[in-house]
């Protein structure tokens, strides 16, 4: 483990150090080479030019001295030629007033070659070099070379110290802050976790709220099982009100039910809601008495159900029918200006169930009749989304049924919704339960006796192996799936299948998934089978 | 502002007198008249020469024939083409001219060409052969060592009269007024162009040279050696620059040397040059203000060091102090005869006051060449003739028979044969020698002092120009051309 300031030295500033040094290494020795060059090839022109100038002394060929002298100066390296006879200048190119050979040709910013002229009567040749023309541009670009490489390392130190400040230096105050980062990429990081954590807070407030429902949801069933087989037994009440308590305590139930289903499979939503056999009269005469007590203040209105009188029974979601029900009375009931009536008619035909929802009100425009129960189409309710009928519809469909509408205007409109109809499920007359909850035992009794069944109930598994042996093994078995003391239902449901029960459901309050791996295993709610 | 708006104005000593090529007798006509004309040859960086109007050349086995290729290809700046016949056609027409001096200043180098001495105006010169459009012959009697030197003067280019002025292949085309020369670029120059579109030439006294530079009158000053300008090479002056070049001048008090004239008596030519070398041995701090120039260093030998003719410095001495002796004869004859000399030098006229010459009522020195060439008036006279070439036979046409500035004045036949027959010699080491004796004879009889040499400069303001080559050799262009804006 390293910090920023090691790390930045070992990655970045030793590194960039080390190459210009090398640069820089190079730079000198690549200048000193040529300068050395050019200053050899300069020392062996100088000895040419002694020569030539030292003949043409020789020769008083002053022609000759001339062109070599100047020849020389064609040299970019030479500043100056001169021909001293001691210390005075006998010529020099160019002039100068001090003299050349006076200041021995040399001085902070000259330096000089000397040649002897061979038999040049004491006469020296003194070439004046020029610095500028290889020294400085050397002094220059190492300069130059110097101040980058100063500015190279020094930029390094600023990286280090802005890295730390703009991006270490937040981060270790964590993305949780508050606190908005400088670097763009950085604070949009920060944002989406500020995001993530609002949605994990949310989430868990939500899984919390439906785990208390869930509970109270599983905590409710046994008890309202209880009440509703109680409601079965109060046949001094009138029938009416009787209904009405049976018809609350299934919808309660139903409530449970939807909850603990959502619960368990929260994805399913309301396409999985769960469907059965269900007498469809109980279910409308609820609905229906609720909607005359939430419209007993309408004057006039007139809520009616023509019921048959034997039992009609389809494959529904409880819950899902009364609303839609309940929904389209409300829309009956929003069709009076004033007085009105509503009839709900249960009817069974050649294996189809028709209920209709009937009204005298005002009726629906042919224009909007056609459209009415696709999706975001309404009429006549003021801030009305048009998904009622739309989800009726839908639900009926699912069902296997279908649902129409029919209107004259002045006249009033009748929703019709066929279903098809669903026979008694063959429960028999005999059945065992295994459930360590005495009120679902009182439950399941209280059914029994009203449907004149035969019914054998068990608490503990230990019970039930004792009296196996004189069972049928054709009996149908009715298990719960938790039997306390962390006994699973379906280690009990092996067991007696390896015994020769081959009629086993599972009553339980969880999905048929959870068993799906026990394709012989039957799995059905906690209600009594003769319900 | 723009550089072919930008008007350049440069100062030259004196007035330039002519813009005719074969006129010129004059430094300053030449620096002048080089902005115009091309002559066959040039001189390069280094002295030698080179190509110009004349693309190649070449001597016969005998160095008696000199044959150029010239270059067809420049034309004149009225677009007409330059062929061999315009040298010759310029040439003897300006022969034709009267010339300043004595001499025409073509006679140098076509003294010796074959019938040139038969020249007399209506025929043409038989030694100038125009062989085709492109080939020019030069036939000499006598080989002339250094005639492609000599050739290399601006006053042997080739020019054309144009609504009767002359115009040449230079790089400018001039135009006079009121002593104004203004230079135009020449649209078919066949060289670079230069660098200065807009140029004005005027004359500008010595002494006015330093203040017209810094007051922003002129932007240069060619030949400053002669303005007496001091400090302008160390700087001392700000943004006025001098580039200091070769020895450029000979510094000359020539004396009236004509038969019945005063300094027709050798002793007295030899006590004044005695007398006068003796004043200048003192310390230099005490020279006059006139000789504390830049580039000014005394020399009383006229060839100069290295150069074949140069005697030793003790061998040149013991020939002027020969004249010390008569010195005082000297002094005396000058009270019967008083000297007759111009105000040009104060300082001369009052040493030799101190030393008891008498001199007369000083007079202006106006008309300098006249006085020199024609008039011959007075008995000393100042003069700076430029150092043409390194070779002895440079000095030719100052003391040379046929020389373009030699003067009756200080003609001495001893001297005067010398360069003649010294210009036929071809052999290198037979020069020294001759041109030794010669030494001797122009310190012994010559009725001249020499008295040291000034190196070429050229002033100039470092804001408006830049130098594009450093004045040094004495042969380099003295010119503009030199000149690049300093922006």
């Amino acid at each position: 483990m390293i910090s920023i300031n090691e790390w930045v030295n070992d990655n970045a500033r030793r590194p960039i150090i080390r190459l210009l040094v090398l640069y820089v290494v190079a730079q000198v020795l690549y200048f000193g080479y040529l300068t050395y060059t050019r200053y050899t090839n300069l020392l062996a022109r100088a000895a040419l030019a002694a020569e030539s100038i030292s003949l043409g002394v020789a020769q008083s060929n002053r022609p000759l001295i001339e062109s070599s002298v100047l020849a020389l100066l064609g040299d970019s390296n030479v500043a100056s030629v001169a021909l001293c006879a001691g210390a005075i200048d006998t010529i020099s190119y160019p002039q100068s007033a001090g003299g050349y050979c006076r200041q021995g040709g040399t001085d902070k910013l000259h330096w000089k070659i000397i040649k002897p002229l061979v038999g040049g009567q004491g006469l020296i040749l003194l070439i004046g070099l020029s610095p500028s023309v290889t020294l400085f541009p050397l002094l220059a670009i190492l300069t130059i070379t110097l101040l980058i490489s100063f500015a190279i390392v020094s930029n390094t130190l600023k990286i280090s110290k802005k890295l730390e400040m703009d991006v270490f230096a937040p981060l270790y105050a964590g993305f949780n802050n508050e606190s908005a980062f400088h670097i763009k990429e950085l604070e949009e990081f920060r944002q989406q976790n500020a995001a993530h954590l609002t949605l994990v807070k949310d989430k868990a407030a939500a899984d919390a709220m439906v785990v208390m429902a869930a509970q109270v949801a599983h905590d409710i069933r046994s008890p309202l099982a209880a009440l509703g087989a109680a409601a079965k037994g109060l046949e001094l009440l009138p029938v009416e009100q009787r209904s009405l308590i049976e018809g609350s305590v299934s919808r309660m139930q139903g409530i449970a039910d939807d909850l603990l289903q959502r619960y368990r499979a929260p994805s399913a939503g309301q396409a999985a809601a769960k469907t059965a056999i269900y007498a469809l009269g109980g279910l409308i005469e609820q609905v229906l008495s609720e909607k005359r007590l939430q419209h007993k203040d309408k004057t006039g209105l007139k809520i009616e159900f023509n019921a048959s009188p034997v039992e009609i029974k389809a494959l529904v979601e409880p819950k899902e029918l009364q609303r839609l029900l309940s929904n389209l009375i409300n829309n009956s009931v929003e069709a009076f200006a004033g007085p009105g009536k509503v009839e709900v008619s249960l009817s069974a035909l050649d294996g189809k169930v028709l209920i209709e929802v009937k009204d005298n009100g005002k009726g629906i425009p042919p224009e909007i009749l056609a459209k009415l129960g696709r999706k975001g189409e309404t009429h006549g309710k003021a801030g009305g989304t048009g998904l009622g009928l739309y989800h009726a519809r839908v639900s009926v469909e699912s069902w296997g049924g279908s649902l129409k509408i029919t209107s004259k205007a002045g006249k009033g409109t009748t929703v019709s919704i066929t279903l098809p109809a669903a026979a008694r499920p063959a429960a028999g007359l005999r059945a065992a339960l295994l459930d360590d909850d005495p009120l679902v035992h009182m439950n399941w009794r209280l059914a029994a006796k009203a449907a004149g069944a035969w019914l054998q109930s068990f608490k503990t598994p230990q019970e039930f192996t004792v009296a196996a042996e004189t069972l049928p093994r054709d009996i149908p078995l009715y298990i719960d799936s938790d039997l306390g003391n962390d006994i699973k239902g379906e280690e009990i449901a092996k067991d007696l299948r390896e015994k020769g029960f081959t009629d086993i459901t599972m009553a339980t309050g969880h999905g048929a998934e959870k068993f799906s791996h026990l394709p012989w295993l039957k799995v059905a709610g906690k209600e009594p089978p003769w319900a | 502002m723009s550089l072919h708006k930008q008007i350049y104005n440069v100062g030259v000593p004196e007035y330039w007198q002519t813009v005719m090529p074969p006129l010129q007798h004059s430094l300053v006509g030449d620096a002048v008249m080089m902005n115009q004309f091309e002559p066959l040859v040039g001189r390069g960086t280094q002295g030698m020469l080179v190509p110009l109007a004349a693309k190649s050349w070449e001597f016969s086995q005998d160095k008696r024939i000199l044959k150029f290729h010239i270059d067809t290809s420049r034309r004149f700046s009225d677009g007409s083409s330059l062929y061999a016949e315009d040298f010759k056609r310029s040439w003897e027409d300006g022969l034709r001219l009267q010339p300043k001096s004595s001499n025409s200043s073509l006679t140098d180098a076509l003294a010796n060409l074959n019938g040139f001495d038969q020249f007399r105006g209506k025929e043409g010169i038989a030694g100038i052969k125009v062989v085709s459009s492109d080939i020019l012959e030069l036939e000499f009697d006598k080989p002339v060592r250094n005639a492609l030197e000599h050739l290399s003067g601006v006053r042997y280019a080739a020019y054309k009269i144009i609504d009767g002025k002359p115009v040449g292949t230079g790089p400018y085309v001039m135009a006079e007024e009121n002593q104004v020369l203004t230079l135009r670029v020449n649209m078919y120059y066949a060289g670079k162009a230069p660098a200065l579109q807009n140029v004005k030439i005027v004359a500008v006294p010595n002494k006015e040279a330093l203040k017209k530079l810094q007051d922003g009158s002129i932007d240069a000053f060619l030949f400053a050696e002669v303005a007496g300008i001091t400090g302008c090479s160390d700087g001392k002056l700000k943004q006025i620059k001098c580039a200091i070049g070769q020895e450029g001048t000979h510094l000359i008090v020539t004396l009236n040397g004509m038969s019945g004239r005063f300094f027709s008596d050798s002793l007295h030519r030899r006590a004044f040059q005695s007398l006068l070398l003796r004043r200048l041995a003192e310390p230099k701090n005490s020279w006059p203000q006139q000789l504390l120039v830049d580039g000014f260093f005394l020399d009383p030998q006229s060839f100069l060091k290295f150069q074949a003719g140069r005697l030793t410095e003790s061998e040149a001495q013991a020939i002027i102090d020969k004249g010390a002796p008569h010195i005082q004869r000297f002094v005396q004859a000058t009270q019967a005869h008083p000297l007759e000399l111009s105000q040009h030098w104060d300082w001369l006229i009052d040493f030799l006051v101190s030393k008891g010459v008498k001199v007369g009522v000083p007079f202006e020195a106006k008309d300098r060449l006249s006085m020199t060439y024609k008039t011959f008036k007075p008995d000393i006279l100042l003069m700076g003739a430029s150092v043409s070439d390194a070779d002895p036979d440079g000095l030719y046409h100052l003391l040379g028979r046929n020389g373009a500035i030699f003067s009756p004045m200080w003609e001495r036949p001893g001297v005067t044969e010398g360069m003649e027959s010294g210009r036929q010699l071809l052999d290198p080491a037979e020069l020294p020698k001759h041109y030794q004796d010669v030494s001797r004879k122009i310190l012994e009889e010559v009725p001249y002092v020499h008295v040291g040499y000034l190196s070429r400069s050229i002033a100039y303001n470092s804001e408006k120009f830049k130098i594009s080559e450093s004045v040094r050799s004495r042969s380099d262009d003295p010119g503009i051309r030199l000149f690049e804006p300093a922006e």
